[in-house]
């Protein structure tokens, strides 16, 4: 079973290069480009991980993981220098990443969560 | 009759007599004459014998002459009477006449006296007399003070009769002002024979007070005794009383040039002598001794060294050319203290020629140690602002650069992995996507760029306003963003200012960072930038959302380090470092008052010259 992945990015161009890179039949990835259109996502699929970007355009990336109920791993990505991680996020990417760390990340967020007593 | 020795004996008393004698005859002709007349009247004694006597007389005494002989000739004598004689010389003479007629041969024996000088003192003391009594208040008393005589002038004065004031003293007039004391060295001198002059002050009988110098003056008998004691007074109540208003003026504005810290100064140029009013002596700290003024040199002395050379000669071209200045200066008091002083002169003319240079000097020291104090903080705050400008700009402009620079990064990885299976078209579409992105950091950092120009002298050059808020807007669009903010902008294309223009960028960014703020806690985020024209001027009005500045607090926020902020909240670049670079420019801020949102309102002056370009 492919990992759900979700992308929350106002930059429409990083959301492409995002999808284009990622998207596998190991990886599910939908990617938004607004807040709103992204938390409904969220709460209704349940995905397994959540990147989400801290500047959005209506609210932050604090809110919109906030407003996710679901117990999705959320990592916040940011190109921000100060900004501060909520308690709500697993952990937090600093912009500009490298597509490959990302991969890399997905892929040790699957193997945690399929080896969960580790 | 007579011995022939009692003969000689009258013959040279006759002969030798100094009084003239004479016998004239009923026909009115001298039949002997002394020659004491000769003498006195230049007339030989036959000259004197060949004409009537009427000859010889004043024209006007000729009548009363005639008179006086027709007294004679009616048996009475002749006592005292005056006339006057024509001297050869043709000047008059004043004879005193003692005469009688022998009865028996009608000759008129007579003594003559010549009395012109006594005439002359007697007429003299007339006139003053008659001038006294008619010019000044002129009383006498006598020995115990009592009055015994006074003229009208004395009575107007007072405002008693003649009746009320004969018979008594001056006390009557006492107006209680003088001591007792006063009046008995008055008492002293003049019965010691002195005579005393001073001014008094005295009671009307109505009750007003009026002020008399007098000259008090003992009058001696023939026995060398006081006889009684004269007064002459002359009326000095509105010299007195201008003399008071002055008095009073001066002191006033005494008083109000001690409030005012400024002092009064006068050179003499051709002594170089300095008079100071107490005002000056009080902000050079110099001691005032009396009747003992400064010179010029000591006055120089007062300035520290580095300013000598600049009062100096500011002094010196006032004496030559007669140009007036005004200088702010450091003095130094004589206790060593160092204190700011505005100081001006300008020459004084007198016929045509600079007689003195006068002007004031002022105590500036709190003043002129505030604005230095103000244009170090104004100074160090322009480069906190701009410290804080960038720091606030780094933050923002992070994210700015660190997005397109995720996207060249991600798109390079994109086309590394695809690197043998991507079509040409793809890797176009890709690199053009890289690029571009390229260009939007390429463009931050020129933005970035005007930050990290040195402060020297930059000129005012022409540029596009709309660039400059453009440009502003940039800066200030990441927080724009951030805070979720609507910002709505209206140009006028074709707008060219002369400005500094990083200056004026910051103006802007100033006051859009300051409506961000205001924002922070309103539901409804907008700023609106509306650039608009009248003749003279472009006016820039940045509105944001949130409601007017009260009117009390409009005064203040220009003023620097006023903040409305909390301690570390505020950008460091106070509105009146934006008041102070546009005041630099000729530009105005003001707040709209009939706009229900804040509302602040620039004017800045359009270029003047065609030349220059829109």
């Amino acid at each position: 079973m492919p990992i759900k992945v979700v992308y929350i990015d106002d930059e429409e161009m990083l959301c492409q290069m995002f999808k284009e890179y990622l998207q596998s039949d190991k990886i599910d990835l939908a990617v938004f480009t607004d807040e709103d259109p992204g938390i409904a996502y969220c709460n209704k699929s349940h995905p397994d991980l959540i990147f989400i970007d801290y500047r959005l355009k209506k609210l932050n990336g604090t809110e919109v993981a906030k407003a996710i109920t679901s117990d999705s791993v959320k990592v916040l990505i940011t190109g921000e220098l100060d900004v501060t991680m909520d308690a709500c996020f697993a952990d937090k990417i600093d912009k500009p990443y490298r597509l490959a760390d990302i991969k890399k990340f997905i892929t040790k967020t699957m193997t945690m969560k399929s080896q969960p007593s580790s | 009759m007579p011995s022939k020795v009692e003969q000689s004996i009258y013959e040279r008393f006759f002969n030798l007599s100094i009084d003239m004698l004479c016998v004239a005859n009923t026909g009115g002709y001298f039949q002997t004459v002394n020659p004491s007349f000769t003498q006195v009247l230049g007339y030989s004694e036959e000259e004197l014998l060949s004409a009537p006597i009427l000859d010889f007389l004043h024209p006007d005494d000729v009548d009363k002459t005639a008179q006086e002989f027709a007294k004679l000739n009616s048996g009475q004598d002749s006592l005292f009477f005056e006339n006057r004689y024509r001297h050869k010389n043709n000047h008059y003479l004043t004879f005193s006449w003692n005469g009688y007629i022998e009865d028996d041969s009608g000759l008129i024996y007579a003594v003559a006296r010549d009395i012109t000088e006594q005439v002359k003192v007697r007429n003299k003391l007339q006139h003053l007399q008659r001038a006294l009594a008619q010019e000044t208040i002129y009383a006498e008393t006598d020995l115990s003070g009592v009055i015994t005589k006074v003229n009208d002038n004395f009575c107007e004065i007072s405002g008693y009769t003649k009746e009320e004031l004969i018979g008594n003293t001056h006390k009557l007039i006492n107006s209680d002002h003088h001591p007792a004391s006063f009046f008995t060295d008055i008492w002293r001198k003049i019965s010691s024979g002195k005579i005393w002059s001073g001014a008094i002050k005295n009671r009307k009988k109505n009750g007003d007070y009026y002020f008399v110098q007098s000259i008090l003056v003992p009058i001696f008998d023939n026995n060398e005794k006081i006889s009684n004691y004269i007064a002459i007074r002359q009326d000095i109540t509105d010299k007195v009383n201008s003399e008071h208003d002055r008095l009073k003026a001066l002191e006033i504005l005494s008083e109000t040039s001690s409030a005012a810290k400024v002092g009064g100064w006068e050179m003499d140029v051709a002594t170089g002598v300095l008079t100071w009013t107490n005002e000056t002596f009080r902000i050079l700290d110099v001691e005032q001794v009396d009747g003992l003024s400064p010179m010029l040199p000591e006055g120089l002395q007062l300035f520290i060294v580095k300013d000598q050379p600049i009062i100096e000669k500011a002094v010196q071209r006032a004496i030559e050319f007669g140009e007036s200045y005004g200088l702010e200066l450091q003095a130094r008091t004589p206790k060593g203290e160092v204190k700011w002083i505005y100081t001006s002169g300008k020459a004084n003319y007198k016929d045509g020629i600079i007689e003195t240079i006068s002007g004031t000097i002022q105590d500036i020291h709190q003043r002129k140690i505030t604005e230095i104090k103000y244009n170090q903080e104004r100074q160090k705050s322009i480069m906190n602002a701009k410290f804080a400008a960038l720091g606030e700009l780094s933050a923002s402009v992070a994210h700015e650069i660190n997005n397109p620079l995720g996207v060249i990064s991600g798109y390079a990885e994109l086309l590394q992995l695809t690197h043998e299976s991507a079509s040409p078209e793809d890797i176009l579409t890709k690199s053009a996507i890289i690029l571009r992105s390229c260009d939007r950091i390429t463009h931050i950092v020129k933005s970035l760029k005007k930050f990290s120009r040195s402060d020297e002298a930059i000129q005012h050059t022409v540029c596009s306003l709309k660039s400059v808020i453009s440009e502003a807007i940039v800066l200030t669009r990441p927080k724009v963003k951030l805070c979720m903010i609507e910002l709505r902008c209206d140009f006028i294309e074709d707008s060219n200012i002369l400005c500094n223009e990083i200056e004026i960028e910051q103006v802007i960014v100033n006051l859009i960072n300051n409506a961000i703020d205001a924002l922070s806690e309103l539901p409804d985020k907008w700023i609106d930038i509306l650039v608009t024209e009248t003749r003279q001027d472009y006016i820039i009005s940045i509105t944001d959302a949130g409601l007017t500045i009260p009117i009390e607090k409009q005064l203040s926020i220009f003023e620097p380090f006023f903040t409305t902020k909390h301690t570390g909240e505020g950008t460091g670049l106070g509105l009146s470092i934006v008041k102070g670079i546009l005041d630099n420019h000729g530009a105005k801020i003001s707040i709209d008052n009939n706009n229900k949102n804040t509302c602040f309102v620039i004017h800045f002056p359009k270029i003047k010259n065609t030349d220059s370009k829109g």
